[in-house]
């Protein structure tokens, strides 16, 4: 089984109390699987998806579609996360910070929701997959270079764009860049937060 | 657009700055109340030699004729002569730039490095003890005059541990070849350890004591930007991407976090340059600063002026200078 | 409450420092006559020691805050009283006048304030109102930008604009809807202000440009003890010097606490 959550909870610890974003989840995912997470807004979905891979936000707002976020355990400090999260077999919720890091990417691929947002400014496209590709692998620049444009080709957008700067490119361009980021170490799952929203 | 073109229209849009600061500069040493003849001679000196100085500053002259004679002259690079010694003060003043460059470089490294990791640490660790004392830190080190830290280190390893010289750029009859005027570059350029290792010596403390009491700034500048980078999305995506910690701190979320903090620097550069005045009288630097106060001293209103209106134009070509560092290392400002 | 900590500290360390400049009179030693040996080390007689006209260094820094505090303080209000004015015209009014006076003072701010209070001074010489006035001028574009800043934002605000309909003249605008929004920048900059002109006046007394003998003064005691470093009489330099250090940090916390506080207007002007 790819992935497999227990009685997950996240709770906010906020001044008004504790808010319970995420009451008690059960999840079992297979290979190929798809699963497609619909509810409103501030359900607690995007909170789910947070909880897995450890990295909570800040200030989550809890709406739209983070769910995929509890996954990685991208959640922010003043979230409590509990129940089990395996993936492969492996148990995520308990593992520590450099194992976790070297799972989100290489074996967790995440899509954010805002492609506007999600791509730093100051870097170009070739250097977002460059230090992905480089904090998991040692390939040589070639290599490196054959995996991005393998990714590139994958979802559609031009080669020559890898060297230019995120604000040059049109929205649904960056929004299929950020699918080629979390899928260019072809991850066994990929997590992804309102995909099609522009 | 091009860099290339942005880096034309700001020169351009110097001008007028550059204008209004000699003007500022001709009003105040011209037009406030205080005759500088008389400043410069004393009450007592009789009134042919009043007329003689008079007449030979072009002060006779209209208000408009002098500041027209003064842009010219300004234009040409000429500042006119010393009274004290009789020498282009522009000479004098060239001659001790490189003294004042190389304190600056030095300090201003020191107070880069520091402040920006002290800032980044903190940033990353905040609320924590180790966050809260960086803060005060900074604002302690504000807050110390800088000739008085100064002071300090010349007792600490001047007096007591008799370790470092306090004052001067280096021991008499070592200098190097002049090639450049910076001891340390030319020291290097002529194979010349021992002059190397003297400078050094003789640097050291001028340049911590500037360089303690500049980074103060950079830590709070680096902290704030960098507290409000981490919370950014792309941040958030970077470690969603299971890349490097310190890679996502020092490389992704800095260098947005710097942008800012280089746009600081052209404030920056004044503190540098007031500081460096101070420094460089406490320690007895031969720069232009301690020339400033010292012809201040003698009552050498061309010097003077001079090195004011020189100050003038670094502080003009700095500002032009680092907004076009920041149009190239930010893309978009570019329009 | 961090911030209530530190206004809290600042106050208490300007409130004792106000005291102290108070009740100088009440030291034991005139600061400006030799009354012992010179250059006694730090005893039970002279806490602080003698300097090297025989003066006692306690009673001279006692006496030294008077200067620093009138200085500062009158240099922060002539800045104040010339730079807030004209700001908020500049900021209301707009136009050529706007521009033209925002060039000005943006090409001063970006001086090396230490350097124009330092051709100041010279010009003017020495004394209590020619060194605050040396000192004003560096401060005068800080206000004169923060108040036109806020003005010139505040002027196309909702609430403005539906006053000016109900047919309110520029004067009560000015009054009810602007100043509200200023006087909190006000405080907080006037703070860091004194706490700088503190810095400054010392700077210029240092280098022989500000307060002359036998006024007692930090940065003149400082420039003066210099001297004896060698000699090894530490204590001519140190206690004047912790002086400046206490007092502008007291001005410094108050101004980051109260910052902190009333928040976001300043935010753009750090």
């Amino acid at each position: 089984m790819l992935l497999d959550m227990e009685e997950v909870k996240v709770y906010y610890k906020s001044k008004g109390g504790l808010v319970r974003a995420v009451d008690g989840v059960d999840i079992r995912l297979e290979k190929e699987e798809i699963l497609g997470l619909v509810g409103e807004s501030g359900c607690g979905k995007s909170t789910l998806g947070l909880a897995i891979p450890k990295l909570l936000p800040k200030n989550a707002v809890l709406s739209g579609s983070t769910l995929g976020l509890a996954i990685p355990k991208l959640l922010p400090k003043n979230a409590v996360l509990s129940g089990k999260i395996l993936l492969n077999g492996l148990e995520i919720s308990s593992m520590r910070d450099e194992e976790l890091r070297r799972i989100r990417g290489e074996e967790i691929g995440f899509v954010f929701q805002d492609p506007m947002t999600s791509l730093n400014p100051v870097l170009k496209i070739e250097e977002h997959f460059k230090e992905t590709i480089s904090s998991h692998r040692k390939l040589d620049d070639n290599e490196i270079e054959e995996l991005m444009r393998e990714a590139l080709e994958d979802v559609g957008v031009p080669y020559s764009k890898a060297k230019e700067y995120p604000h040059r490119l049109s929205g649904g361009q960056r929004q299929r860049v950020m699918i080629a980021l979390a899928l260019v170490l072809k991850p066994s799952l990929l997590i992804a937060d309102e995909p099609t929203v522009p | 657009m091009k860099l290339r073109d942005y880096v034309l229209i700001r020169v351009l849009l110097s001008i007028p700055m550059i204008l209004i600061l000699l003007s500022v500069v001709f009003l105040i040493l011209r037009v406030i109340p205080g005759d500088p003849v008389v400043a410069i001679l004393g009450p007592k000196a009789p009134p042919e030699q009043v007329e003689e100085l008079r007449e030979k500053l072009g002060l006779n002259d209209p208000i408009y004729v002098q500041y027209f004679k003064y842009l010219g002259g300004l234009i040409r690079g000429n500042l006119g002569e010393s009274i004290l010694t009789g020498r282009s003060v522009s000479e004098e003043i060239l001659e001790r730039f490189p003294a004042t460059l190389e304190l600056s470089i030095v300090s201003m490294t020191i107070a880069s490095l520091l402040g920006v990791f002290l800032g980044v640490e903190s940033s990353r660790r905040r609320n924590t003890p180790v966050d809260v004392s960086i803060r005060v830190y900074s604002l302690a080190i504000y807050s110390i005059p800088i000739f008085w830290l100064g002071l300090m280190f010349q007792l600490i390893f001047g007096k007591y541990l008799g370790v470092l010289p306090i004052s001067g750029r280096i021991s008499p009859l070592m200098e190097p070849e002049r090639i450049t005027g910076l001891y340390l570059v030319d020291s290097i350029l002529e194979l010349n350890l021992r002059a190397f290792l003297d400078s050094i010596e003789h640097l050291i403390l001028p340049s911590l004591t500037l360089g303690l009491v500049l980074s103060g700034v950079v830590v709070r500048m680096t902290r704030a930007n960098m507290l409000e980078v981490l919370e950014k999305d792309f941040i958030l995506a970077s470690r969603a991407r299971g890349v490097v910690e310190r890679r996502v701190i020092y490389k992704d979320a800095l260098k947005n976090a710097l942008i800012p903090v280089i746009t600081m620097m052209g404030l920056q550069f004044a503190l540098l340059m007031g500081g460096a005045v101070l420094t460089e009288t406490t320690f007895s630097w031969p720069g232009i600063g301690s020339y400033l106060i010292m012809r201040i001293g003698y009552r050498d209103f061309s010097a003077v002026q001079g090195a004011i209106v020189f100050y003038a134009i670094l502080v003009a070509s700095i500002s032009v200078l680092v907004d076009i560092i920041c149009a190239y290392i930010d893309p978009r400002v570019r329009y | 409450m961090l911030e209530r900590k530190m206004v809290f500290l600042g106050s208490s360390i300007l409130l004792a420092f106000i005291a102290m400049s108070v009740l100088a009179p009440l030291c034991k030693y005139d600061p400006t006559r030799g009354v012992d040996e010179e250059l006694l080390p730090p005893s039970r007689e002279h806490i602080m020691g003698t300097d090297n006209l025989g003066r006692d260094v306690f009673s001279r820094v006692i006496w030294g805050s008077r200067t620093s505090l009138l200085i500062a303080l009158i240099s922060v209000l002539i800045a104040s009283l010339s730079g807030i004015p004209l700001g908020i015209l500049s900021g209301y009014f707009g136009g050529k006048m706007d521009r033209i006076l925002s060039m000005i003072m943006d090409s001063i701010y970006s001086f090396p304030g230490l350097i124009l209070a330092i051709a100041i001074a010279a010009v003017l010489g020495p004394g209590v109102l020619n060194v605050s006035l040396a000192i004003a001028a560096v401060y005068i574009p800080t206000y004169f930008r923060v108040m036109r800043n806020t003005v010139s934002k505040v002027k196309n605000e909702l609430y403005v604009v539906a006053a000016r309909a109900l047919g309110a003249g520029d004067l009560l605008i000015l009054k009810d809807c602007v100043l509200p929004n200023l006087i909190p920048s006000i405080v907080v900059i006037s703070t860091i202000n004194v706490a700088d002109a503190i810095l400054t006046e010392a700077g210029l007394s240092f280098l022989g440009l500000g307060i002359t003998p036998p006024t007692p003064d930090w940065g003149y005691d400082l420039s003066n003890g210099q001297r004896f470093i060698l000699q090894g009489a530490w204590w001519l330099v140190f206690f004047p010097g912790i002086m400046i250090v206490l007092v502008v940090m007291g001005l410094a916390l108050l101004g980051e606490g109260l910052s902190e506080i009333l928040n976001p207007i300043l935010r753009e002007e750090e």
